[in-house]
């Protein structure tokens, strides 16, 4: 199991461990390109979450090993090494800097860390003379006045995982493939310059920005009391702290990377805000496998006014329910034999599902709308003729490929890849012409016009169907995207 | 010792004279109250004895009374520091409740353990039944008035305490006197045994007055031993290496043997208990010190700790603490200082004062120097049990025992003149290194509070 292996992927808290949309693409990739040896370096907070793989770890695997961030075994070993100070004043100004966004030592300071050095230990950072002048030294450097004892655990806390990702034993490997920054990006950009490999990255979210929206959430962090009544614009200290911490860690990640690569174009724009140099970015989305779907083009009589139209997606505030609701009623005024389903699990947000159903009870549409529950979309596409999104956020929403490979037209709110997948995104893709229509977010009048639109214009519906059914099949088929990773890989192996 | 701090802080703050002394008085009757006692009464009881006791009876009385305290105060310091801790804890996690259960289970050990080792050991002096058992009682009494005294500090009633002692000890005094002159040893032993009764009494009957408890008995502090060894050991050898110069003494060649397992040497010992008495004055306003105006800044640092202030208010607050305790220091070596020099310059007077024998004046001489150097040594030891350095305090003290265990050798071998240089010498010793381990730590005070905590197993 400890072969050399071709392509490392350095992963946090998924695969194979979590369910979800990273964790099969994964799976997915891994699968896909049999004859690359695939090691994988999981990151996860600790030892519980181990209990039971979710996937069927493929042949092509040839190495796993895991770093638990958060569970700690600090040897207290306190053997003298000659003199750490020289070590520890460069660590003292890489903060300094860091704290100002500038990252250059880290190249210089980070060998420090590794295990086989030893040099700037845990156990040091922790509790010795040499981790409390560090902190106390920064403290006063920038003059701060806040409490000290959260200053102190805030501290610890950042530091233990961080130490404890930079001496992960890593397997050696050609390639290290990052699929999130973070601490995984850390990891990758410590492996690529201990192994000289080359390093990396897929974003599918933006790891520094969805943290952020955590931390500005959390009610662990402590907040400094402030006097004023009104809401603070900028976050306390220490949310500020960790936000901090984690864009240094993409940065370092950036720097360090060949390629950098995210699934659409408005990635790529947060990605460069984090300091990703622009010509590393590349985009590959992605894809769906075809061989379920049957495509089928379709087309509209001009006199028809019964129509089905679908929403597919959870019933939770993100995908905004409320307003494609609001908008079928509109449609509704004008199209009143419509029929509606609302298809995926109502039971995540239950009160959020009871103000959905109360509202289509309010706007009288009890007679023309169903909450499905979980079903099999694939055999619903068949009778269903117009597909809408109204979500509030959304990464590249594989809904929208599935519906367009069926041949189903689909209105999608003006949010992450949908402008991408409905109109293109090259000139060749956008030649192809439009698959749907693109709203504003939050906005049933925008979308019920869209939805009217779609169906009201034979002709536009039937461009829109062979335009899906022909994007997907030339764009979007995911062996073909898989397999501009293994030119990628191809092209770092040898 | 903690609890006493906010009731000295009241009592101070009348701020007049009075008030002022009272403090002192009652901080010099909780600091040293026995010994002032026995080495008082022993004193008096020696100047009334010569017409009734002969000779061989009053050495026999006073190594009595001399081994008593000793061995008791050594065998009940296993439990001291633990129980002290044990209160301390109990009374900050607001337990009021749990300390007289505490108290019955320590005594009851106590009682079991001395009455033991006590009756045992004085049936090797002297077979006479009544003197096994007189004895035996007062080394119980005695044992049990070390235990109280831990107590007692939690309490307020001051007015008692002082009564309870004045009364003890004049009782202890006259009652010895007349039973003595009516039944020899055996009553001199009886009613000075009857005194000390009396104030174990005065303070238990205060102790118990103050204090509610749900059951009588409970040997939960017994844990503490497994929590804290170096406790038990600290206060195992702080009370072993002030005596354990004179134990050599008793039994090398200059020692006399009175009777059976009983060694002794007047000579050395009294010069020194005189010398001893000198450190009262100290030891009580270094106490009304500690418990007030260093108390209060010792609080402040940990309060700023945990209450979320900035580091430099966090260090300030350290600063004021070693200032304090410097400002401690220096008017200790004034009034110590001074009191040393009268001494030593009216040494003969003292002698003559005290009816002690003129080869006794190089002795007390170098005592009331040891006494100083003794005392500032104790106080660094009690300064180090307050901010946790128990290592360093075990380590402390330690290096006291055997330095004073070596150097009284070394003088044995240099004859008499030397004698008592050897305390003074280890004293000093331990001295200059508890200064600089104390310094070091001080001045590392915010450092060792933050690093020395655990980190904690996060949630997930």
């Amino acid at each position: 199991m400890s072969r050399k292996s071709d392509v490392c992927l350095i992963l946090e808290g998924t695969y194979p461990y979590i369910h979800g949309g990273v964790s099969s693409w994964v799976h997915q990739l891994i699968c896909a390109l049999k004859d690359i040896r695939f090691s994988l370096m999981i990151i996860l907070p600790n030892r519980e979450y181990i209990k039971e793989m979710k996937y069927k770890i493929p042949e092509n695997v040839v190495d796993i090993r895991q770093v638990f961030i958060h569970d700690h075994e600090i040897e207290a070993k306190k053997y003298k090494k000659p003199n750490k100070n020289a070590a520890y004043s460069e660590l003292e100004e890489f903060i300094i800097n860091a704290a100002n966004g500038d990252i250059d030592k880290f190249d210089g300071i980070y060998h420090y860390l590794l295990k086989e050095n030893n040099t700037i230990n845990l156990y040091d950072l922790l509790f010795s003379k040499y981790g409390w002048n560090l902190i106390t030294n920064i403290y006063k450097h920038f003059k701060l006045n806040i409490s000290f004892i959260d200053y102190f655990w805030t501290y610890r806390f950042t530091v233990l995982p961080l130490v404890q990702v930079m001496q992960a034993q890593v397997p050696e490997s050609a390639i290290y493939h990052c699929i999130s920054t973070g601490y995984a990006g850390l990891l990758g950009a410590v492996a690529k310059l201990r192994r000289n490999g080359a390093l990396l990255l897929t974003e599918h979210g933006i790891y520094t920005k969805e943290r952020k929206i955590e931390i500005a959430q959390a009610s662990w962090i402590y907040d400094e009391k402030t006097k004023e009544a009104r809401p603070q614009k900028t976050m306390s200290f220490f949310k500020q702290w960790w936000i901090t911490t984690f864009s240094l860690m993409a940065k370092i990640c950036y720097r360090h990377c060949s390629e950098i690569i995210t699934l659409f174009e408005e990635n790529q724009k947060l990605q460069i805000a984090c300091g990703a140099m622009p010509s590393k970015l590349s985009i590959i989305p992605n894809g769906i496998d075809l061989k379920g779907f049957s495509p089928m083009v379709r087309t509209i009589q001009s006199n028809r006014t019964k129509f089905i139209i679908g929403f597919v997606g959870r019933v939770v505030p993100i995908k905004d329910v409320k307003t494609f609701i609001k908008a079928c009623k509109i449609v509704t005024q004008y199209l009143p034999d419509i029929e509606i389903l609302i298809m995926g699990p109502t039971d995540e947000e239950e009160t959020y599902y009871h103000e959905c159903v109360l509202l289509r009870d309010m706007l009288d549409l009890k007679d023309k709308m169903t909450f499905t529950g979980p079903v099999n979309v694939k055999e619903y596409y068949k009778k269903i003729d117009l597909i809408v999104l109204t979500s509030e956020s959304e990464a590249q929403p594989l809904v929208i490929l599935e519906a367009n490979a069926m041949g189903v037209p689909v209105v999608a709110s003006d949010v992450g890849a949908c402008r991408e997948l409905l109109n293109g995104r090259l000139p060749s893709d956008k030649a192809l012409g439009a698959s749907g229509l693109v709203t504003g977010v939050g906005s049933p009048d925008e979308t019920a016009k869209a939805i009217m639109e779609i169906l009201g214009s034979p002709d536009k519906y039937n461009a829109m169907s062979i335009s899906g059914i022909k994007r997907v099949t030339e764009l979007y088929n995911q062996n073909d995207l898989f397999a501009k990773y293994l030119n990628l890989y191809e092209k770092y192996l040898y | 010792m903690a609890g006493i701090g906010f009731r000295l802080q009241k009592l101070l703050k009348e701020d007049t004279y009075t008030g002022l002394m009272k403090g002192y008085l009652y901080s010099a009757i909780i600091s040293s109250g026995p010994m002032l006692v026995s080495i008082i009464c022993i004193g008096v009881l020696g100047f009334l004895s010569f017409p009734v006791l002969n000779t061989r009876d009053y050495l026999l009385f006073r190594t009595t009374i001399i081994y008593i305290f000793s061995f008791s105060i050594i065998f009940t310091g296993v439990f001291q520091m633990i129980t002290t801790r044990y209160v301390a804890d109990r009374l900050y996690m607001k337990e009021p409740n749990s300390l007289i259960p505490c108290f019955m289970a320590l005594n009851i050990i106590t009682v079991i353990n001395q009455t033991v080792i006590g009756a045992l050991f004085f049936y090797h002096v002297d077979k006479n039944f009544n003197y096994v058992a007189l004895s035996t009682s007062l080394y119980v009494i005695i044992s049990w008035l070390w235990n109280t005294m831990i107590f007692i500090s939690a309490t307020k009633n001051y007015n008692t305490i002082v009564i309870g002692f004045v009364i003890g000890s004049i009782l202890s005094v006259i009652g010895g006197h007349w039973a003595g002159s009516h039944y020899g040893l055996a009553g001199y032993i009886a009613g000075f045994s009857a005194g000390q009764f009396v104030i174990v009494v005065f303070l238990m009957a205060n102790f118990f007055r103050e204090f509610d408890f749900f059951k009588s008995i409970d040997f939960n502090f017994l844990n503490y031993f497994i929590e804290y060894p170096d406790l038990c050991f600290a206060g195992l050898i702080i009370n072993l290496s002030v005596w354990a110069d004179k134990f050599i003494f008793w039994v090398s060649p200059y020692g006399v043997n009175v009777q059976g397992l009983f060694y002794t040497f007047p000579v050395y010992d009294s010069a020194f208990f005189l010398a001893y008495l000198s450190i009262i004055p100290a030891l009580s306003i270094f106490l009304v010190r500690v418990e007030t105006s260093f108390y209060k800044k010792y609080r402040s640092f940990y309060q700023m700790v945990t209450g979320k202030a900035s580091l430099y208010m966090i260090e300030s607050a350290k600063d004021d603490i070693i200032r304090d305790l410097k400002t401690s220091m220096m008017i200790l070596i004034k009034i110590q200082g001074t009191i040393t020099v009268v001494l030593i310059a009216g040494a003969v007077k003292f002698i003559q004062i005290a009816k002690l024998q003129w080869i006794q004046l190089i002795i007390f001489k170098i005592g009331t120097l040891s006494a100083f150097v003794l005392i500032f040594f104790q106080l660094m030891v009690i300064i180090m049990f307050y901010f946790e350095f128990r290592k360093e305090a075990l380590f402390l003290t330690l290096l006291f025992l055997v330095t004073n265990i070596t150097a009284t050798l070394v003088t044995l071998k240099f004859g008499f003149a030397s004698f008592g240089y050897g305390f003074f010498a280890a004293g000093f010793v331990s001295l200059f290194c508890g200064y600089f381990v104390l310094n070091y730590k001080l001045s590392n005070l915010e450092y060792l509070t933050f690093a020395s905590q655990p980190i904690l197993k996060i949630k997930a």
